[in-house]
């Protein structure tokens, strides 16, 4: 409805403007040779602009988007570690050993999942895992092609020390993407149709996965939703 | 009995000589339109997605198209052709000695020179988007450039020349319309209607209705035959409409 109404009167103002201005023009008297000197520079300067342009695509490097396997975006990595399953080399972010004296403890924290598994060993080591969140993005929904972005997120890894882990706060991720395509109206014909449609998503936090030995005694906070951090025990 | 015996065709070349170099600021107008659609409206939006998960992680997708560009060529090209119907140009034209078929003739020789350079212009002016793009973080180019696809750079220089030149026709036709009856503006109110309702009005209406009909098209000869035969039947309507109109209409 908009558009029924708001395009025929931005025609006629458009109009009326055109008008107006191109009478003007006569009247200021501008001398008939600048118009054509105007239109034949401003086409002088578009060539140059497109030989920049084809110079600087060949010189300056694009991004080139990871794209994501099709069975591995959105991985069950939750299912895949507590029935051992085997997990994609780059959701891993580190893999450690630590060892600890005493009671091992876990303060509060925030934006991570914690999973534990305690193992039948007298050992005082605690080897830990630690799981990248996946960040799978989708720039034109059209080709339904999903790009993994999981490499781009900072993210701080868990500091130890001999008696607990601490889980610091996360940085903040900004990620920008500038991308340009001609108008759609132009591509009718060339196969480079895009929706401009793009979207985000993560799944998951860090997720931090511990082998303790039964023999250390842990002191993990009670879980509190309202706080927004996960720990499971799994059996 | 004359010494020089003009044809048709060289009468309607020097008469679209004289208004090409009568209607200059029709071209200026044209370049100041895509500079300010440079300038002032860059094509750029900007999409931001936040996940919070404790901390936030946020996303940026900056869009770069020349979009703008190509919608103010467009609005410029049906005003052209409106512009063209007025009393005032059709005087002109009664400085030579011609008549109503050298004097369209003309004018279509106008539409698609001025089609061409829309055309050209707004396709080149993508190139200048592509360098802005180029300075932007984590850029992506998606669409090919001149020399790495050369048929579909001047694909895109077709499409537009075709588009701007239909719209040129449109307004042309509506404009002679107008001026034959200006009961014909209440009758393109009801046309304007029909025309969006018909085509933006119904959802999931993307592969039906005029726009579709062009815009759709994927085979570049089928679309040649839809563009030449939608402007025959426009230049025909404005043939026979201005043929009935009088000499002098003050």
């Amino acid at each position: 409805m908009l558009l029924t109404i708001l395009v025929p009167i931005v025609l006629l103002l458009g109009v009326l403007t055109i008008i107006l201005v191109t009478r003007n023009m006569g009247r200021v008297r501008i001398k008939r040779s600048f118009h054509w000197k105007f239109i034949i520079g401003y086409l002088v300067l578009l060539i140059i602009g497109l030989g920049v342009a084809e110079t600087m695509e060949r010189k300056v490097k694009g991004v080139n988007l990871p794209e994501a396997v099709e069975n591995e975006v959105g991985f069950d990595l939750y299912s895949a570690i507590v029935e051992e399953l085997p997990i994609p080399d780059n959701l891993v972010l580190a893999k450690r050993s630590h060892e600890v004296e005493g009671e091992f403890s876990i303060p509060s924290f925030s934006g991570a999942h914690v999973l534990i598994k305690r193992t039948p060993s007298t050992s005082r080591i605690i080897e830990e895992t630690v799981y990248s969140p996946e960040l799978i993005a989708t720039f034109n929904d059209e080709e339904n092609t999903y790009y993994d972005l999981s490499d781009q997120l900072k993210i701080n890894l868990p500091v130890w020390d001999s008696k607990s882990m601490s889980i610091p706060k996360q940085p903040k991720n900004h990620l920008v993407y500038t991308f340009y395509h001609d108008s759609n109206l132009l591509n009718q014909f060339t196969g480079e149709k895009t929706s401009g449609y793009s979207s985000g998503t993560v799944s998951g936090v860090m997720t931090v996965h511990l082998l303790i030995p039964e023999s250390i005694e842990i002191d993990i906070p009670e879980l509190d939703d309202d706080q927004n951090y996960y720990i499971d025990l799994l059996e | 009995m004359y010494s020089t015996q003009w044809s048709m065709n060289e009468l309607a070349t020097r008469q679209f000589l004289f208004k090409l170099n009568a209607n200059g600021a029709i071209f200026t107008m044209l370049i100041i339109l895509q500079i300010l659609a440079t300038v002032f409206i860059s094509g750029a939006f900007t999409s931001t997605y936040t996940n919070d998960w404790g901390e936030p992680i946020s996303f940026d997708f900056t869009s770069i198209t020349n979009d703008s560009q190509v919608g103010l060529t467009l609005f410029w090209a049906f005003i052209v052709g409106f512009l063209l119907t007025s009393a005032a140009q059709r005087n002109e034209s009664f400085s030579f000695v011609t008549n109503r078929l050298t004097f369209q003739l003309a004018n279509f020789y106008f539409f698609c020179t001025a089609a061409l350079l829309g055309g050209v212009t707004t396709v080149l002016l993508g190139s200048v988007m592509k360098i802005v793009a180029m300075f932007q973080d984590n850029m992506i180019i998606e669409t090919s450039g001149l020399l790495s696809s050369p048929l579909d750079f001047f694909s895109r220089i077709f499409a537009m020349t075709a588009y701007t030149l239909l719209l040129m026709l449109v307004g042309y036709t509506l404009g002679s319309l107008i001026q034959w009856s200006k009961l014909f503006v209440a009758l393109f109110g009801v046309m304007w209607y029909a025309f969006t309702q018909s085509t933006f009005g119904i959802a999931d209406n993307e592969n039906s209705g005029l726009l579709y009909f062009f815009h759709g098209e994927t085979s570049i000869l089928l679309f040649t035959l839809k563009i030449v035969g939608a402007i025959a039947v426009l230049f025909a309507i404005s043939f026979f409409v201005t043929n009935r109109l009088e000499v002098r209409n003050p």
